[in-house]
């Protein structure tokens, strides 16, 4: 039944059969930019269009609807290629982070300003208030508003941001980012985007019960229902044992699972998989598939796990590939076949027969004289509730053939990694096999992991088909990644003038049924929290259990914010008990430059790690703006009795990558006209990274960002890097392409010393693109042509690699200010200024955004976002309707982003990362904040008004 | 795209052809088409204040796009928006056939419903609700209306949201607040307290969602007497 519309200014017929969504059909029409983050809840937006002027959700129309009516989308915006005024502002100002749902706002404020000239910041915050973002925290986006705005009267109008390094043409300086036209044109980018017709579908059986065995699976009627392609379950998946975490090899995280096994360790666990010719056939054949379960009781809580004679989650049979214990015979005497087995790369301290997946301490100095030594000693428990990382695209894999090979595309933050585990899981060579990483619609650390890219490359592996896997917003809830749930027991212990003489943080962490990052993320919250303050006496004692709740792993900031909660609202609370000022105790203990960060040696990630010296450190500034800022110590009242006033402030850190432990590469080859091709390992999520290094090697290279094209994450043709996680894209990343271009240059100099028959050290790049000598110059296009023609010394080819041993920690102050209604017990963020160093910022406006994007983030995390479980470990609230994620009408009052500058001397041109350590700072500020508006401390996050009333003794 | 949790319609009937999407103002009050949408309601220069204010409780502005108040009342969440106030302002509703007054309808009544009917009474208007984020959902909600004689409280109407499966009015409170001053906030409270029964649930516990209302409950109507809405 064709429906006749007017799409984009154009008459058109859409095929489509009664009753289909509107946004199914427009996507079929090659309408890309509609885009599904909440399967047709209308909660998310992001397939928002202009339906007559209009903006509407289409996944809640039904096609017939709309005949006869005006839809327009982001493709109508640029015509023919050319973008529209408020497209480049949008990349100007930096709003285009991973671009997911940037066609969506796009509509939005296209249709606002078709009736608006000039509209007004709450006339924005209406228009968007349907989109959720989770990158950009959308502060810049009135900023962008304006720049639109004027644009229509002068196309000319330049986006105005201060440049951090003179000298320098494009590190520091805002200068669009390079993969912004293509996000902002809502052109194919995505895995979604590259699938073909014909492709099968692959679906999911998910366990009912959060403990269970299989006792019996019947697969028959389903596999003979037409249209169903084949049927996994652990009785014909590989056996191979495995984790799905993304970190380098040989990794800390066990190998404790099988792409499907008899035992089922959570609600939702993988039981089954039907690959199907379409979506209603698959999802048709899970419901055929008869299976009966041995339920076993379940565990939890932290608690529940620990204690004596619990259910064991992993009751595996244990091996080790170094460091066996000598009684290990002994410990697998009498294992269940049923419990599969664990395999550890190296010891991790566990002890999973009493559900202990990892454990560490250490520490330095002497904990008990420290304490003996204090005048004040302060101890408190700190507590987090479990919340998901909800990239608004959730995780898609797309996987074919290609002769004998087979390709993925995927959306991951660890190409690499994925293709090593696949590999292996496959029983095949990597060469057999191509990642390549699309255009991300958001990580945060949930695409740090193989979470369900080998089901799609085992099935297209057996069967040869073209296989898409995509999961539900429910499916993202509770079959991807989360928080580490932690319980953070803090004892200070200080002199009366303030000084800390002893530190002790007692650390443990639910990891949930399978240990990815049950090690590393755990240790990370002390060690991105416990060289903050410099104190002589540290003690850190960290246990990680399993238990049955839906996997954790790695989450924006890995470990840190939990630990920086902990740690920094435990300092609020022992200035406030010495009756000091919060910023004097900060002051007195922490870290300055020059400080020698001994705790990192043993924070090492299960081996030895390296001590530190901090070399730059912005805090000092941050903390003398942030003051200022905020007004400190001032509080406007509210006028309303029932509304108190309270401020707070906070230190972070982060570091910049794994020094020593990753490792990143790239290439650059130069094209015959003198232009250049990056080939970068590095994976960008939307973060700007691709922009780094084009910048980078721009800048080195002396010729304009436009002769720098760049192809990235491609496991084909691009170098090795480890992935995009542990803050590492600037600094390594950054690093390899900065190495590559400084090779490059050499090799210019080499081929023009030979051309201008001068020596090389008489001669220097110059602007743009020519090497001059004394005697003259040559361009680059001369040198190119030289070494391609029939006598030259071949195309140049420059690779470069990253690694190094010196850290580089960016540093932070948050501040806050909380209106808090005593009688409701919500609390409304009246101004939040985040000063952060970066060091030197390469993409200034894609920072700021970063750290926009991670303090609303965690904002959502203190306040509002939260898994809700029944008894039987069900998550009640797996949907964005449910679940709720801050939005733009819940950005603070006031809020700004800062980048307080410093220099640093290991990063490529200064820089440090920037993204994580935003994510450290709201809870413990805005807990601070909420005592000193209404005096109850409240130690486990979010912060509902239901917790506060009962701290506040309003609840019975 | 169905996500599983909700059943696939067999039929979709679009509505939108009945031309039920006016909005008229006369002496007699104020008209709505079951059509009309929640941001018509927003954007109609002529509404009574207090029905933009609930209206725009509704803050999703691509739902308020498409939400219509016939839809509204056919779903009739506890969480919804508009019913609390048109509780208060002592709606009716058109059938196809017969009209009636809102209360009933919601009460279990049905018919294909032509629009809603708002009386002009010129009486005292207050609203207030709770949400987790500003996009969310009610958690509670309230809204009153009343008449004022001097420091009097005249027919009092409380409408409250997210204590029962569905908006109720709690007639037991408006009888014990007829006809005197309005008692002093804590008083208040606890009278509304004692008349609601909400469940625990992902949304909130009991105690929480009773306290709330008791507190929404009495904001409105002390906003009612300090800083009315007229209707």
């Amino acid at each position: 039944m064709p429906i006749p519309i007017m799409l984009n200014g154009s008459p058109r017929l859409l095929e489509a059969q009664p009753g289909e969504r509107l946004s199914d059909v427009l996507r079929r029409e090659g309408i890309h930019s509609v885009r599904n983050g909440c399967d047709g809840e209308g909660s998310c937006g992001a397939c928002s269009i202009l339906l007559d002027g209009q903006l509407v959700n289409s996944c809640l129309l039904v096609v017939g609807q709309v005949e006869g009516r005006d839809i327009r989308t982001v493709e109508g915006l640029a015509r023919p290629r050319e973008l529209s005024s408020l497209q480049t502002a949008f990349v100007d100002a930096g709003v285009v982070q991973c671009g997911y749902c940037t066609g969506a706002m796009l509509m939005a404020v296209a249709g606002l300003l078709e009736k608006v000239d000039h509209p007004t910041r709450d006339q924005v915050r209406d228009t968007l208030s349907g989109i959720i973002c989770r990158c950009t925290g959308y502060e810049q986006i009135f900023e962008a508003v304006e720049l639109a705005v004027a644009r229509r009267k002068d196309p000319a109008t330049p986006f105005v941001m201060p440049k951090f390094r003179e000298g320098l043409r494009y590190v520091g300086a805002a200068c669009g980012k390079v993969d912004g036209y293509l996000l902002a044109r809502g052109e194919a980018a995505f895995v979604e985007d590259r699938v073909r017709p014909g492709h099968c579908h692959l679906k999911v059986l998910a366990s009912p019960h959060a403990h269970a065995y299989v006792r019996r699976i019947d697969t028959s009627k389903a596999e003979a229902l037409p249209g169903v392609v084949a049927v996994f379950t652990y009785k014909n998946c590989p056996d191979v044992w495995y984790n799905p975490a993304g970190q380098g090899f040989p990794e800390p995280s066990p190998y404790d699972r099988r792409m499907f096994d008899q035992k089922l360790r959570h609600v939702g666990d993988r039981v089954a998989a039907v690959v199907a010719e379409t979506l209603e056939t698959a999802e048709a054949a899970l419901e055929l598939i008869e299976v009966e379960y041995d339920v076993l009781p379940a565990v939890f809580t932290i608690d529940e796990a620990k204690r004596p004679g619990a259910p064991v989650v992993h009751n595996a049979w244990v091996e080790y590939v170094v460091g066996a214990p000598a009684d290990l015979a002994a410990y697998n005497q009498g294992v269940d076949p049923r419990e599969g087995r664990i395999i550890y790369q190296f010891p991790i301290h566990a002890d999973p027969h009493r559900n202990l997946a990892a454990s560490v301490r250490g520490g330095i100095g002497d904990v008990e004289k420290g304490f003996a030594e204090a005048e004040v000693i302060h101890e408190q428990t700190y507590e987090s509730a479990q919340v998901q990382c909800t990239p608004v695209e959730p995780h898609v894999v797309y996987s074919r053939m290609e002769g004998d090979r087979l390709i993925l595309h995927a959306s991951t933050q660890v190409p690499w990694h994925v293709r090593r585990i696949i590999a292996r899981i496959l029983g095949i060579k990597e060469n057999r096999l191509r990642v390549i990483k699309e255009r991300v619609g958001g990580g945060f650390g949930s695409k740090q992991d193989m979470v369900l890219e080998e089901v799609a490359a085992w099935a297209t592996w057996v069967t040869g088909r073209d296989v898409l896997y995509r999961y539900t917003r429910e499916e993202e809830f509770v079959n991807s990644r989360t928080r580490h749930v932690m319980k953070v027991r803090v004892k200070l212990g200080a002199r009366k003038d303030g000084r800390l003489t002893a530190i002790l943080m007692d650390l443990e962490a639910n990891t949930g049924p399978y240990g990815s990052h049950c090690l590393t993320v755990p240790m990370n919250a002390c060690s991105k929290s416990l060289p903050l303050f410099l104190c002589d006496n540290v003690h850190f004692d960290v246990h990680s259990y399993y238990s049955n709740i839906p996997p954790t792993g790695a989450y924006q900031g890995y470990g840190g914010p939990k630990g920086s909660f902990a740690l920094q609202l435990a300092a609020a609370e022992m200035a406030h008990k010495l009756g000091m000022d919060p910023i004097d105790f900060i002051e007195k203990n922490r870290v300055r430059e020059g400080a020698m960060l001994e705790i990192l040696r043993c924070l090492g990630e299960g081996r030895e790690g390296v001590p530190q010296l901090v070399h730059t450190c912005g805090l000092g500034k941050a903390l003398e703006q942030g003051r200022k800022l905020v007004n400190w110590g001032v509080k406007e009242p509210s006028g309303d009795p029932d509304v108190k006033i309270g401020q707070g402030v906070v230190i972070v850190q982060q570091g910049s990558g794994l020094p020593g432990l990753d490792s990143a590469n790239a290439a650059i080859s130069m094209f015959g006209d003198g232009t250049f091709m990056l080939l970068s390992g590095g994976t960008d999520l939307g973060t700007g990274l691709d922009t780094v290094t084009v910048k980078l090697a721009a800048e080195t290279l002396m010729v304009p960002m436009e002769n720098v094209a760049v192809r990235a994450a491609d496991t084909d043709t691009t170098p090795f890097d480890v992935g995009a996680y542990a803050s590492s894209g600037t600094y390594f990343s950054g690093g390899a392409a900065l190495n590559a271009a400084l090779k490059m240059k050499k090799m210019l100099l080499k081929e023009a010393a030979l051309m201008l028959q001068e020596p090389e050290n008489h001669l220097q790049l110059a602007w743009p693109g020519v090497v001059r000598g004394l005697s003259g110059e040559v361009t680059y296009e001369q040198i190119a042509r030289r070494t391609q023609c029939g006598t030259g010394n071949g195309q140049l080819i420059s690779t470069a690699h990253f690694i190094t041993d010196k850290g580089s920690f960016p540093y932070g102050a948050h501040f806050c200010e909380v209106a808090v209604d005593t009688r409701t017990g919500k609390v409304r963020v009246r101004k939040y200024f985040a000063l952060q160093d970066a060091g030197t910022p390469i993409n200034p406006e894609l920072a700021l955004g970063q750290i926009y994007g991670g303090v609303l983030k965690t904002i959502g995390h203190s306040l509002y976002e939260e898994m809700i479980f029944d008894a039987s470990g069900r998550c009640l609230n797996p949907s964005f309707l449910d679940y709720k994620v801050p939005q733009i009408q819940d950005l603070p009052d006031e809020f700004k982003a800062v980048l307080v500058d410093t220099n640093d001397p290991f990063g490529p041109m200064g820089a440090k990362s920037v993204s994580e350590i935003s994510c450290n700072g709201a809870a413990p500020c805005l807990a601070a904040a909420i005592h000193d508006a209404v005096g109850v401390w409240i130690r486990d996050w979010p912060f509902t008004p239901e917790k506060i009333l009962r701290a506040l003794g309003q609840l019975d | 795209m169905n996500n599983g949790r909700t059943e696939r319609p067999q039929a979709l009937i679009d509505l939108a052809a009945l031309g039920l999407d006016t909005v008229e103002i006369s002496a007699k009050g104020v008209s709505i088409g079951a059509g009309v949408t929640f941001q018509q309601i927003v954007e109609h220069p002529d509404v009574p204040g207090y029905l933009r204010t609930a209206a725009l409780q509704m803050v999703n502005r691509n739902i308020r796009n498409r939400a219509t108040v016939g839809g509204h009342l056919v779903v009739n969440r506890s969480c919804a928006d508009l019913i609390p106030t048109l509780l208060a302002a002592e709606a009716r509703v058109s059938l196809v056939d017969r009209e009636l007054p809102l209360e009933q309808l919601l009460s279990g009544e049905s018919g294909l419903i032509l629009g809603v009917l708002i009386p002009a009474t010129g009486r005292s208007f207050g609203l207030c609700n709770h949400t987790r984020t500003s996009a969310d959902i009610s958690i509670v909600a309230a809204a009153a209306s009343l008449d004022l004689e001097g420091d009097c409280v005249r027919r009092p109407i409380l409408a409250v949201g997210g204590v029962a499966r569905q908006v109720v009015r709690l007639h037991g409170v408006e009888q014990a607040l007829d006809g005197r001053p309005l008692p002093a906030q804590g008083e208040l409270e606890s009278i509304i307290a004692q008349a609601v029964h909400p469940i625990d649930d992902h949304r909130g516990s009991a105690a929480f969602k009773r306290h709330v209302a008791s507190v929404l409950g009495g904001r409105a109507l002390l906003d009612a007497v300090r800083r009315p809405a007229i209707g």
